[in-house]
């Protein structure tokens, strides 16, 4: 394999809507269900890869995202602060539905830094936060009894400076 | 394709299921903001990086299902306590936190970034520490013994003391029982070592080391000349702030072929080099406000950031002063026979019987002294002595 015919060969990529995107083959590397997929059937892709489970809104995001970040990587002289710009913006674009959505797909499509840094986001989200916000923000009903949750509390109480002087 | 008309099905009778989220229409998945269905590696990965504490403190209280996922042994293998010091979490006792998440570890714990103290209690958990960074944690700086407790962290690889203060021996200590060392991070260690020692502690006992930092040392050329030559794999080096070390000529020559990454701040002209592959990267002022970035940076940061930052490097190394170093063969002859000696000196401590090599070496250095005066004039053999009881002593010794 010569790296010319690498870079200069498309993998298309058909979604559940039925859009098709061309990608770069040393971009779909990073992908690593489309990779496997490429290399089970021995480097001769020339049909759409079917991908059932993704959307193409979430796709194009996706492919948005790794192509950018090739990009930077190829610039090494800025590559740190123009990715931490670029991720900063990325995450503040995303809204929280969009954001479960895209983590669903990335993992689907197996991004690992992709889905590194999704889930980074939703960590940061929810870090230092009350548990009423988490439970908001993701949804969550409290299925804990009041005596669960009683218990709980009293499990927890350890954890606190000077409880026991009060 | 009729397999992919088989990847679609959807059971027509049922509304929701839970079997695997991405089968579910759309629409489903945008009118609930439901993220309980996300797969359970999912969360369990989000709850890596949310961190132990606040998994104990919050997370773990949000639902049924979050506090089992919160059981997961998995979810303990890394403890990373540090940056925990804001007046925020003053309510907490962390050091109760951080005992009890080294409990739901189960023995499973493999990285851990805390307060010192409870290292008595992982080792004796059954943990089997592969990367430890111990940094004080809001607390004051008294340091176990751990001379005691390294040969329990025979499979440590990456170490971090940063700010600790260790004496000479338990380095050494754990240089000889954790003979997989790949990464050590020695910040802050001119005030306590002073000299070579740290560096000459490392050149002798920790050969197969990769990564490391000797922040604040008092190491000067000789020293980083038995650094180069007793760790044959070091790829990364940061010699900031050592303030003994003039890096020229043949020494840096030798460093830049060498060593794949190298940090080093010219004390005299303020000047921050950072080489990669062979090459000077940058070389500017505006880089040294870098210096102050903050310490305790976990290890897989420092490690992308390697990785990504020196892919490529453009421009060349400056040429310092020819200054040759070509006698630092005696340097290590040297170095050797003070080795060899301190560690039988120290092994054969409390014994009334010196060592056969010790006596030997008295002895004859007695002969070559009356030889001296008998004959007036210099003979070689001192040295020749000093090596053949050095040799004596390491076989003693291993």
């Amino acid at each position: 394999m010569s790296g010319i015919s690498d870079t200069e060969r498309m993998i298309t990529l058909k979604t559940v809507e039925g859009t098709l995107f061309d990608v770069k083959s040393s971009i779909a590397k990073d992908i690593k269900t489309v990779q496997a997929f490429i290399d089970d059937s021995d480097d001769d892709v020339t049909s759409p890869i079917p991908l059932p489970n993704v959307f193409t809104r979430e796709l194009s995001r996706i492919l948005d995202y790794l192509n950018n970040h090739h990009r930077f990587r190829s610039d090494i002289e800025k590559a740190d602060e123009e990715m931490a710009r670029y991720d900063a913006e990325f995450a503040k674009s995303m809204s929280h539905e969009e954001l479960k959505a895209l983590i669903l797909a990335a993992n689907y499509l197996n991004v690992k830094d992709l889905l590194e840094f999704l889930n980074q986001t939703v960590a940061d989200v929810i870090q230092n936060k009350s548990v009423e916000f988490v439970r908001n923000f993701f949804g969550i009903e409290n299925d804990y009894t009041p005596e669960e949750e009683e218990k709980l509390r009293n499990e927890n109480e350890w954890a606190f400076n000077g409880v026991e002087q009060d | 394709m009729p397999w992919e008309n088989n990847l679609l099905w959807r059971p027509k009778n049922r509304t929701r299921w839970y079997t695997n989220p991405l089968l579910r229409p759309r629409a489903c998945t945008t009118g609930t903001r439901n993220w309980l269905d996300l797969p359970y590696e999912m969360t369990l990965l989000i709850m890596t990086k949310l961190g132990a504490f606040h998994i104990l403190t919050s997370a773990q209280k949000v639902c049924r299902l979050w506090r089992s996922i919160s059981m997961d042994p998995f979810l303990w293998r890394t403890i990373d306590m540090c940056n925990l010091g804001h007046a925020k979490h003053e309510a907490y006792d962390l050091r109760k936190i951080c005992r009890h998440a080294v409990d739901r570890s189960r023995g499973q714990l493999v990285q851990y970034f805390g307060p010192n103290d409870l290292l008595n209690y992982i080792i004796d958990s059954g943990c089997h520490l592969r990367c430890l960074c111990l940094v004080q944690c809001n607390v004051d700086w008294e340091f176990p013994e751990l001379s005691n407790m390294a040969p329990k962290l025979s499979v440590l690889e990456e170490l971090d003391l940063t700010f600790c203060r260790i004496s000479v021996f338990e380095l050494e200590a754990i240089g000889q029982s954790c003979p997989l060392l790949r990464s050590l991070k020695l910040r802050g260690g001119g005030s306590i070592f002073g000299g070579n020692k740290a560096a000459y502690i490392i050149s002798r006992n920790m050969p197969l080391l990769r990564h490391l930092e000797l922040y604040e040392d008092s190491l000067n050329h000789k020293g980083l000349f038995a650094i180069l030559k007793g760790c044959p794999h070091l790829e990364y080096l940061d010699l900031q702030h050592c303030r003994h070390l003039k890096l020229q000529g043949k020494l840096r020559r030798k460093c830049v072929r060498r060593i794949k990454n190298l940090r080093y701040l010219d004390e005299s002209t303020q000047d921050y080099y950072r080489f990669s592959s062979g090459r000077l990267l940058k070389s500017s002022k505006d880089n040294a406000d870098i210096l102050p970035r903050l310490l305790w940076t976990s290890y897989d940061a420092d490690h992308d950031e390697n990785e990504n930052m020196f892919k490529k490097g453009e421009g060349e190394v400056p040429k310092g002063s020819t200054v040759e170093y070509d006698e630092m063969q005696d340097y290590w002859e040297d170095i050797d026979a003070m080795w060899a000696i301190a560690k039988s000196k120290r092994l054969h401590k409390g014994k009334k019987n010196k060592p056969k090599g010790f006596q030997g070496y008295y002895r004859e250095k007695k002969n070559t002294k009356s030889n001296e005066k008998k004959h007036g004039r210099k003979t070689k053999t001192g040295r020749r002595i000093e090596h053949e009881s050095m040799m004596c002593f390491e076989k003693e010794f291993w």
